[in-house]
């Protein structure tokens, strides 16, 4: 009797416990009509259980479509895939499977691969230790020139979008066209030629506090500089625990303009746990002639204080999506085109950093730093023990 | 009194292995050399949960008594103290009068634990579930119980009755990862018996609810925060910072980290001349969430039986007691959804997989006798723990813990003085397996399983390690029912290579008043 108990409760298989929950779920792949000649086999596509961070993958057929057998759950779907010398990337989330089995369709776009890339973001601040608590004015990103020609970073923009973290509320949904940049739109000044940056070389732009804060905070970091770019307006964003006074290094003419404020913030809001960055330049037109034309600059939905600049996707040169380690609920807010991945920050106050990995092979090939770029934060992005600036 | 190791779960099976290894809690009920518990012993319905049937015996007694006992050791399970200290009081009564009976108890302890950590459940085990922190500290524990029953003659024929079992543990570490866990247990069980001659049967309705509930807090400054372990079973779960989502000890909108479960079902119980017998099943439903962010849901279903026989000697009586458990709980981990309709996000649940089938089995024997000068008790038990966990598809894993136990107990009555000795000994064996589907390429790799400061080598090894214990202890009469009793065990385990020592120990004192 205890033998053939025992062998009940034992003799469970796979099939036994997670065959009732297991459906089909069919992926096509489908191209642009400019591209619709090209072949979709052998494209691998990856899908993921945002709540358990599971992911499988699977290679498409010839016909582009692809079957996977999944337990219930909720999914993205994410592909970066090169056909020929062609790269396309394509995203698509919130696909529940529950119930019965589901089919799905997953549109590649090619994105657009800017010279200059972000390399390095550093947002989740640090600890005051030995003081007690958390620190982080300190937040800064480091542009790279990812081209073999100098590139000059005058007048080029960057924002951050809504909402500001990957947890927040999303109220603009997929398949946006634009990018609605929150808060604020800042800018580097100059008069076109005014601040080159060389192949391979970088750029440090201080979000908050261009002072140095090591003398009081160890494990922070250094950022009075006089090479090094400064988001700093007393006029716009007065708290000066976050944006204090620019060290004395700091030049005057490095520091950047805010092209528009849409929101009521007294300091500028990059997230501590999952921020989204994008750098874009306008086409055709300065971005202030862009920001005063009809419908570029709307409400946010749902928000009766705060607007946001609605900037077309072609107009973005590079943009990275973080999520928040901590949490099962993220969501994406950059569309595949810019990003189509996200790069996990695994916890807020660490001082760790999220750096963009270096192409060894073009790098040596090229003669200077050639770092990823697939327009994939997932692929292109990890996260360092600390900050590159850190001593 | 209905005891503890009467309940619908398979308590019994875990409360002899407590004995053996000298978990705290156990200490506080040796062996009675005493006349309250051999009263309560002697009547077969005392073991199952009919209150109606306290009436098939006439003698009444009462008891109270105060207590403090201490122990430590370094042969322990990952959530167990290195060293502990403990103080309560209790007390008891079974009164008959003419119409009706009654039974109580109330008791308060107090437990004060070293360089506690692991489990922050105050019953590890009992649900399929557990979360775990790493850092030992300091740990104090407080438990309140209140048993009450009633036993009424509606007739020459038919009685009805009723029990109620109320217990509120509450648990504080304070280092960080410091918490706070709050737990209670009711159950509420109406019941009615017929009897005629010497035959009687029962049936009793069962209700129950047991919450826990565990907050967690950091209040320290360190350079990295602590972590903490979220078990869905056989070990493997999510290992993250406390604060992550995989922990739920952190979540938006949700209190802690609640467990919730109500159960219910009926018993039957028989007895005719010498023979007992009782069969219940109980189903549970666990929920571990609140509101609308429920992360689990368990429903269980337990059979739980017991077969005895007495057969009175000359000067003695001699007992037979056959008692058999099964549970079964499937684990289900729910799929929930962040929807936004207006503006206003609500959490959904979508649909659900299963994470964990669990099933307890446990079967005891034990012959008993109670004379005049010699008590002596002989058992052997048997208990399985089986788990299948699926915590990413396709894997499937497997572990069975089985456990087989030797209890001996004999007290001697020296006139004013008992004295008594409970040898014993407990083996088991621990078997895992592993299935992983063809054809299914997991990108994220392997589901993780928690081996963090050797946890896991630890938790096998405890559950399978031979080891012999042995209780021994007196009680001294003091006149006018007042009596002082003493106790101290030690176990000894054997061919260890995980666990830090192969030594348990634990002493204890009581004095307490008969009446």
């Amino acid at each position: 009797m205890l033998a053939l108990l025992l062998a009940a409760c034992t003799g469970l298989r796979v099939e036994d416990v997670y065959g009732p929950t297991l459906h089909t779920l069919e992926v096509h792949l489908s191209l642009p009509e400019e591209y619709a000649g090209l072949s979709l086999g052998g494209i691998t596509v990856k899908v993921t259980d945002i709540n358990m961070e599971a992911s499988y993958t699977r290679e498409s057929a010839s016909d582009g479509v692809l079957v996977f057998r999944l337990p219930e759950g909720l999914y993205r779907l994410t592909t970066s895939a090169k056909i020929g010398e062609l790269h396309f990337n394509a995203a698509k989330g919130g696909i529940i499977l529950s119930g019965s089995d589901r089919t799905e369709t997953l549109n590649l776009k090619a994105p657009r691969f800017g010279d200059i890339v972000i390399k390095e973001l550093y947002n989740g601040g640090c600890k005051k230790l030995p003081a007690e608590g958390n620190f982080q004015s300190d937040k800064y990103f480091i542009l790279h020139n990812n081209s073999n020609h100098t590139v000059f970073l005058d007048s080029l923009c960057f924002g951050t979008l809504s909402p500001y973290n990957s947890t927040g509320t999303n109220v603009w949904g997929e398949g946006l066209e634009f990018v609605p940049i929150i808060q604020c739109v800042w800018q580097f000044p100059g008069d076109g030629a005014s601040f080159p940056l060389a192949s391979g070389a970088d750029a440090v732009v201080v979000v908050n506090g261009a002072v140095d804060h090591t003398k009081e905070f160890p494990l922070s970091v250094n950022l009075n500089n006089e090479e090094y770019f400064v988001c700093y307006n007393s006029t716009y964003f007065t708290n000066t625990i976050y944006h204090p006074a620019p060290g004395d290094l700091i030049r005057k003419d490095h520091i950047l303009n805010v092209v528009i404020k849409t929101g009521q913030a007294n300091a500028y809001p990059l997230s501590v746990s999952s921020p989204t960055l994008v750098l874009f330049r306008t086409e055709g037109m300065s971005i202030q002639t862009f920001i005063a034309k009809e419908g570029t600059v709307i409400q946010e939905p749902g928000n009766s204080v705060d607007k946001v600049v609605c900037v077309p996707e072609e107009w973005v040169e590079d943009g990275m999506e973080v999520f928040d380690g901590r949490s099962s609920l993220n969501n994406k807010r950059l569309g595949p085109m810019i990003d189509a991945g996200y790069v996990y920050q695994s916890d807020t106050y660490t001082g760790r950093s999220l750096m963009r990995r270096v192409d060894t092979e073009k790098s040596a090939a090229a003669g200077y730093e050639i770092l990823v770029d697939t327009n994939n934060s997932t692929n292109d992005f990890y996260e360092t023990e600390k900050q590159s600036l850190h001593d | 009194m209905r005891r503890r190791n009467s309940r619908f779960t398979i308590s019994l099976a875990f409360v002899v292995l407590a004995v053996l290894t000298l978990s705290p809690l156990a200490v506080a009920t040796g062996p009675e050399g005493d006349s309250y518990l051999r009263v309560l012993r002697r009547n077969s319905w005392n073991d199952g949960l009919n209150a109606a049937g306290m009436r098939q015996d006439t003698v009444s007694r009462s008891r109270a008594e105060l207590g403090a006992s201490a122990g430590g050791g370094d042969f322990r399970n990952t959530y167990e103290a290195e060293k502990w200290r403990e103080a309560g009081a209790s007390a008891g009564t079974v009164r008959h009068l003419d119409k009706f009976s009654m039974n109580g108890t109330f008791s308060f302890r107090q437990t004060e634990s070293y360089g506690a950590c692991g489990s922050m459940l105050m019953e590890p085990g009992f649900y399929p579930l557990d979360v775990m922190e790493f850092t030992p500290g300091r740990k104090t524990f407080q438990h309140y119980s209140f048993i009450g029953g009633l036993s009424v003659d509606l007739g020459p024929n038919w009685r009805i009755g009723g029990a109620m079992d109320y217990s509120s543990r509450n648990a504080a570490k304070r280092k960080d990862l410091r918490y706070s866990a709050y737990r209670l247990d009711m159950s509420v069980l109406p019941a009615v018996l017929y009897h005629e001659g010497d035959l009687a049967l029962g049936a009793v309705l069962v209700y129950g609810r047991n919450t826990e509930t565990v907050s967690a807090e950091q209040i320290g400054s360190a350079a990295s925060n602590p972590s903490a372990f979220f078990d869905e079973g056989a070990m493997y779960g999510n290992y993250e910072v406390w604060t992550g989502s995989g922990t739920h000890l952190h979540e938006s909108g949700v209190s802690g980290l609640p467990f919730v479960e109500n159960t219910g079902g009926l018993a039957f119980q028989a007895s005719k001349g010498a023979w007992y017998g009782d069969i219940s099943l109980i189903t549970g439903k666990l929920r571990v969430g609140e509101k609308q962010t429920v992360w689990y849901r368990s429903p269980s279903v337990a059979l739980e039986g017991r077969l005895t026989y007495r057969m009175p000697t000359a000067g003695a009586e001699n007992c037979f007691r056959l008692h058999g458990s099964w549970k079964k709980q499937d684990v289900q981990r729910t799929v929930l959804v962040r929807e936004t309709v207006g503006g206003v996000s609500l959490v959904k649940e979508r649909g659900a997989n299963n994470v964990q089938i669990r099933n307890l089995a446990a079967a005891d024997f034990e012959y008993e006798r109670l004379g005049r000068l010699w008590d002596f008790r002989a058992g052997l038990s048997w208990n399985m723990d089986a788990v299948s966990v699926a915590p990413v598809y396709p894997h499937l894993y497997g572990r069975t813990v089985q456990r087989f136990a030797l209890q001996l107990l004999a007290l001697r009555r020296f006139g004013r003085v008992s004295v008594w000795l409970a040898p014993s000994a407990l083996t088991g064996s621990v078997k895992e397996t592993e299935e992983v589907a063809a054809g299914v390429t997991v990108a994220s790799g392997a589901p993780y399983r928690l081996n963090k400061n050797d946890y896991y080598y630890i938790c096998n090894e405890f559950d399978s390690a031979f080891r012999t214990a042995v209780q021994a202890g007196c009680r001294v009469e003091l006149g006018r029912g007042l009596f002082a009793g003493a106790e101290a065990s030690c176990t000894k385990a054997f061919g260890l290579e995980h666990i830090a020592g192969d030594m348990r120990w634990s002493a204890g004192i009581k004095l307490g008043y008969d009446f």
